[in-house]
C-alpha cells in the first residue's frame, strides 16, 4: 500500500527527540519514499525534507496548532512518540504530556484527516501480578501498576486509544506494546536498570522477562509505513528469560534483597526524596509478565532479528 | 527369559559398580552392560500393562536407566562425571564448593551407613532398612503386591526362578545395594558365623561406597545449583514460556534421581493408563513442602518417556513462595490456572493437578491421608471443556516424607506460614508408592456449567483416590520400608 504511493508519503512525528523518536527519525530521514516529514517537539531537529514545528503538547491550545499544520496536506502516517521515559520534571508534567498530549494529538489528527496513527505503549500496562496467565494476549485486562505514575499514565493513554478506536473507526490506529526496549543507544527505565553496577532484585524470585532489541523496535515502527494495519500488538522477541539472566547478560550483577527489606528501603528513600522510584514497581521484579507476540508476527509480519538475550547483551556498552 | 536377563543384569551392574570407582576408563565399560541389559528388558515390556502392579518395579530400573543418558546411566559412571563437572563450571560452582565439603561427608554417610559406624542421627534412616529388607518382613503385606522379601534370597542359588525379576527396591537393581543383601542371604543359608557375614557385607558396602559417594556428591552439587536457581541469582538462558529451564532440569537430575530412586524408592503402578494427547492426573497433595509434584513429574518422565513432558500445577502459595516457587517453576511447575492448564493440555501434555491445593499440604500430620476439599472442581470443568480424561492418582509416602508438625508465621518471607518438619526442609526417607488409576472419561455432551455432573465427577475422582490410598496404606509394611 505504501509502496503504491511511491515517494508521496507524508509522515508526521510528535516527540522526535523522545526514546522512539530518536530511534526512528534517522531511518525516516533516510527513507526515499517520504516526501515530507513533519516533526513536532520542544527541541529542534533538522534534516532534508523535514519541517520542524516547535510545539508544547501540554498547552491547552496545542490541538488547533497541530491541526492547522497537519491539515495543510494530508498526512499518511502520524507517529505519536511524545512519551517520557521515566526521568521527568515532575509527575504532573508527565501526566499532562503523556495523557493530555495524546488526547490533543489524536483529536488534531482526526480533524486534520490523518489516515493512520501509530502509538507506542509498553507490555508493562498488563501489570506484573500473581494472577497473570502464562502468556498475556493483547486482550488481557490492563491492570497496570497502581502506585507507579509511569505505568498508570500509560494505562490511561491506552484507555484513550481504545476509546479513540471506538469513536473514530475511520482513522487507522496501531498500538505497539513493546517489551522493554534494550539497546546501546536507547535510554529508558529498563536500560537504566540494567546499566547499574549492582542491579537490585528480590531474593528468591526470578520472574520471566522479555525484551526487544532497539533495532527490531525501529524496524517494526518503520514497517508500519508499508503495512498500516490497525490494532494492538505485543512486540516481544522470541525468547523468555529470567531476570537474573538478563542482568548477567547486560554485564552487571544482581543484588538480591529480601522482598520486605527492598520495599521498606524504597519507601524510606521515597519519603526522604532521594529517589522517586515507587515501591510498586518491585512487582515487575517479583512476578512474571510475559506477553504473547503471536499477533504481531502473523499480522504485521514482525520477525525480530534479535532475542531477549542479544537485546540484554547490547545494553553493555 | 526376559526376566532372567533382568536378573542377569545384576552381575553386570555389580561388575560396573566395582570397576567404576577403581578405574577411570570404567565409564566405557559401564555403558555396554546397560546397553545389553536394555534389549533384555524390552521383551518384558508388553507384559507389563496387564501385570501392572509391581511389575514395573524391577523392569523400570532396567528400562529407566537408558532413558536419561545424562543421569541414571551416569550414575554408574559418576566417578568420571564428578570431576568433569568440577572442571566444567569452575567459575560458577567454584566458590560454592569448599563449604560443601563438610556437608557432603555427613550426607554421604547416609546412603551407605552399613559401610561403617554410621552417624547416630542418620541411623534410623533408609539404608539400614535396605539391609533388613532382605531378612525381615517376609510375611509383610508386600506379599499382596506380588513380591516378598522371602522370595528374594533365592536369586543367588536359583537364578532361573522367574519370580526373581521382582526386585523390591527398584533403585537398587541398578546399583550395588543388591550386593549386601545377597551376601546376607547366602550367609544365612550357609550358616556362617554372624561375624563373617558382617565383615562380608561391610566389605561389599565399602566397595560400593565410592559409587554411592559420587552419586550423593553429584546430588549435593545439584542441590546447590537448585538453590542458586531458586534464589534468583543464577537464571538459565533456555526457558520455555512456562519458565521451565531444560538445562537446569538436567543439572538437577542427579538430585531428583537420588531422591526418586534412592531416598524415596518411588514405585509407580499404572503408568500405562496415561493416554497420549493430554490428560489430567489428579492426585492427593501432601508434605510440608510439596515434593509430590516433582516426584510425580519424574515418575512420568521415567515411565512414559514417549509422552510429551508433563507439567504440574502449583497453587499460588507455593508458586510465589520465595526460592521454592522459583525453583519449582524452573523445573516444570506452572501456576495453577484454567488457561495455563488448557494451554498445556492443548500441547498434548499430561497435566498434574493437586486439587486440594494449600489445604492438602497445610494439614497437620495427624490428618495425613485424609483428603481435603477438592477445590471448587476446577479440574472437572477443565476436563469437560477440553474433553480430556481424568486419571485419579494416589501418592503414598509424601505425608511421612515431610510431616507438617507446626507452622511458624511467614509474613517476613512472603509466605502464608513456614512449615515445621522434623529435619527442616530435608525430607525423611519414607517409601513412596504412586498408583495411577484407570482413566475416568468425562461423559460426552456434558457441559462444565452442569454442576451436578461436575459434582459427581469430583466425587468419583475423590473416592477413587481415597480407595487407592487405603489400598496402598493397607498393603504398606512400614513407613520407611514400604
Amino acid at each position: 500500500m505504501g509502496q503504491e504511493r511511491g515517494s508521496s508519503l507524508r509522515v508526521a512525528i510528535t516527540g522526535p527527540t523522545s526514546e522512539f523518536g530518536a530511534l526512528l527519525l534517522p531511518k525516516l530521514l533516510a527513507e526515499p519514499r517520504i516526501e515530507q516529514l513533519l516533526t513536532f517537539g520542544p527541541r529542534p531537529v533538522s534534516g532534508a525534507r523535514l519541517v520542524h514545528h516547535r510545539v508544547d503538547l501540554t498547552r491547552w491550545d496545542v490541538e488547533s496548532e497541530l491541526e492547522s499544520v497537519l491539515s495543510r496536506a494530508p498526512v499518511d502516517v502520524l507517529y505519536h512518540l511524545a512519551f517520557l521515559q521515566g526521568r521527568t520534571r515532575g509527575a504532573a508534567f508527565a501526566h499532562e504530556l503523556e495523557v493530555i498530549g495524546t488526547l490533543h494529538t489524536l483529536a488534531a489528527a482526526v480533524r486534520a484527516g490523518v489516515r493512520h496513527a501509530v502509538v507506542p505503549s509498553t507490555t508493562a500496562v498488563y501489570g506484573a501480578r500473581p494472577g497473570n496467565p502464562v502468556l498475556l494476549g493483547e486482550d488481557a485486562p490492563l491492570h497496570g501498576c497502581p502506585g507507579s505514575r509511569f505505568v498508570t499514565d500509560r494505562v490511561e493513554v491506552e484507555r484513550q486509544l481504545m476509546a479513540f478506536r471506538r469513536d473514530h473507526p475511520g482513522v487507522g490506529l496501531t498500538v505497539l506494546r513493546f517489551a522493554p526496549v534494550l539497546g546501546p543507544t536507547v535510554d529508558n527505565p529498563a536500560t537504566r536498570y540494567f546499566r547499574r553496577p549492582l542491579v537490585p532484585t528480590l531474593l528468591g524470585f526470578d520472574p520471566l522477562w522479555q525484551a526487544v532489541h532497539e533495532e527490531d523496535a525501529r524496524e517494526l515502527l518503520l514497517r508500519i509505513l508499508d503495512r498500516p494495519v490497525s490494532g494492538t500488538f505485543n512486540v516481544v522477541s522470541d525468547d523468555v528469560l529470567p531476570l537474573s539472566s538478563l542482568i548477567r547478560l547486560a554485564g552487571t550483577m544482581p543484588l538480591p534483597m529480601p522482598t520486605p527489606v527492598a520495599r521498606a528501603m524504597l519507601r524510606a528513600l521515597n519519603s526522604a526524596g532521594i529517589t522517586a522510584t515507587p515501591g510498586a514497581l518491585l512487582d515487575y521484579l517479583h512476578y512474571s509478565w510475559v506477553a504473547d507476540g503471536t499477533r504481531a508476527r502473523t499480522t504485521l509480519g514482525f520477525r525480530p532479528r534479535f532475542g531477549s538475550r542479544e537485546a540484554a547483551a547490547s545494553v553493555r556498552s | 527369559m526376559g526376566s532372567r536377563r533382568v536378573l542377569g543384569n545384576d552381575p553386570f551392574q555389580r561388575g560396573a559398580a566395582e570397576r567404576t570407582p577403581a578405574t577411570a576408563p570404567a565409564s566405557a565399560n559401564t555403558t555396554p552392560p546397560e546397553a545389553s541389559a536394555a534389549p533384555g528388558a524390552e521383551p518384558v515390556v508388553p507384559e507389563r500393562p496387564p501385570a501392572e502392579s509391581q511389575g514395573g518395579a524391577g523392569k523400570r530400573s532396567a528400562r529407566g536407566s537408558p532413558k536419561r543418558p545424562g543421569s541414571r546411566k551416569a550414575a554408574a559412571a559418576r566417578p568420571k562425571e564428578a570431576p568433569s563437572r568440577g572442571e566444567k563450571a569452575p567459575t560458577a560452582a567454584g566458590p560454592a564448593l569448599p563449604p560443601q565439603v563438610p556437608l557432603s561427608s555427613s550426607v554421604v554417610a547416609e546412603p551407605g551407613p552399613s559401610a561403617g559406624p554410621p552417624t547416630p542421627p542418620t541411623a534410623p534412616g533408609a539404608p539400614p532398612h535396605r539391609a533388613e529388607a532382605a531378612t525381615q518382613s517376609p510375611t509383610g503385606p508386600l506379599a499382596e503386591l506380588g513380591h516378598t522379601a522371602s522370595q528374594e534370597p533365592p536369586p543367588p542359588r536359583a537364578p532361573g526362578a522367574p519370580t526373581l525379576t521382582w526386585t523390591p527396591l527398584p533403585g537398587d537393581a541398578a546399583q550395588g545395594t543388591e550386593l549386601p543383601r545377597r551376601e546376607l542371604g547366602r550367609a544365612a543359608e550357609g550358616g556362617e558365623v554372624a561375624g563373617t557375614t558382617a565383615t562380608a557385607s561391610l566389605i561389599e558396602a565399602l566397595r560400593e561406597a565410592p559409587g554411592l559417594l559420587a552419586e550423593a556428591w553429584s546430588a549435593i552439587e545439584a542441590a546447590v545449583r537448585a538453590i542458586r536457581a531458586g534464589l534468583g541469582t543464577a537464571g538459565g538462558e533456555q526457558l520455555d514460556v512456562y519458565g521451565r529451564d531444560a538445562r537446569l532440569s538436567e543439572a538437577v537430575a542427579p538430585l531428583l534421581d537420588f531422591l526418586y530412586s534412592r531416598w524415596f524408592r518411588v514405585e509407580v503402578e499404572g503408568a500405562g493408563h496415561v493416554p497420549a494427547g493430554g490428560a489430567l492426573l489428579v492426585a492427593n497433595h501432601s508434605g510440608a513442602l510439596p515434593l509430590d509434584g516433582p516426584m510425580l513429574h519424574e515418575a512420568l518422565r521415567r515411565e512414559r518417556p514417549e509422552l510429551p513432558e508433563a507439567r504440574w500445577l502449583a497453587e499460588d502459595q507455593v508458586f510465589y513462595a520465595p526460592l521454592l516457587g522459583t525453583l519449582f517453576n524452573r523445573l516444570g511447575a506452572v501456576r495453577a490456572s484454567p488457561d495455563s492448564a488448557t494451554r498445556l493440555l492443548a500441547e498434548g501434555r499430561p497435566v498434574l493437578i493437586f486439587p486440594e491445593g494449600i489445604q492438602g499440604i497445610g494439614k497437620p500430620f495427624r490428618d495425613r491421608y485424609r483428603l481435603q476439599r477438592f477445590g471448587r472442581g476446577g479440574f472437572v470443568k477443565l476436563a469437560l471443556r477440553t474433553r480430556r480424561p481424568i486419571l485419579p492418582v494416589a501418592i503414598m509416602g509424601a505425608e511421612e516424607t515431610l510431616p507438617l508438625l507446626g507452622k511458624l508465621p511467614g509474613g517476613l518471607l512472603g509466605v502464608p506460614y513456614v512449615p515445621v518438619s522434623p529435619l527442616g526442609p530435608l525430607p525423611l526417607p519414607a517409601k513412596w508408592r504412586i498408583r495411577i488409576g484407570e482413566p475416568i472419561q468425562v461423559p460426552s455432551g456434558a457441559k462444565e456449567t452442569d454442576l451436578s455432573v461436575v459434582e459427581s465427577l469430583v466425587e468419583a475422582t475423590r473416592s477413587t483416590i481415597e480407595h487407592m490410598l487405603r489400598e496402598l496404606l493397607g498393603a504398606r509394611g512400614g513407613i520407611f520400608l514400604g
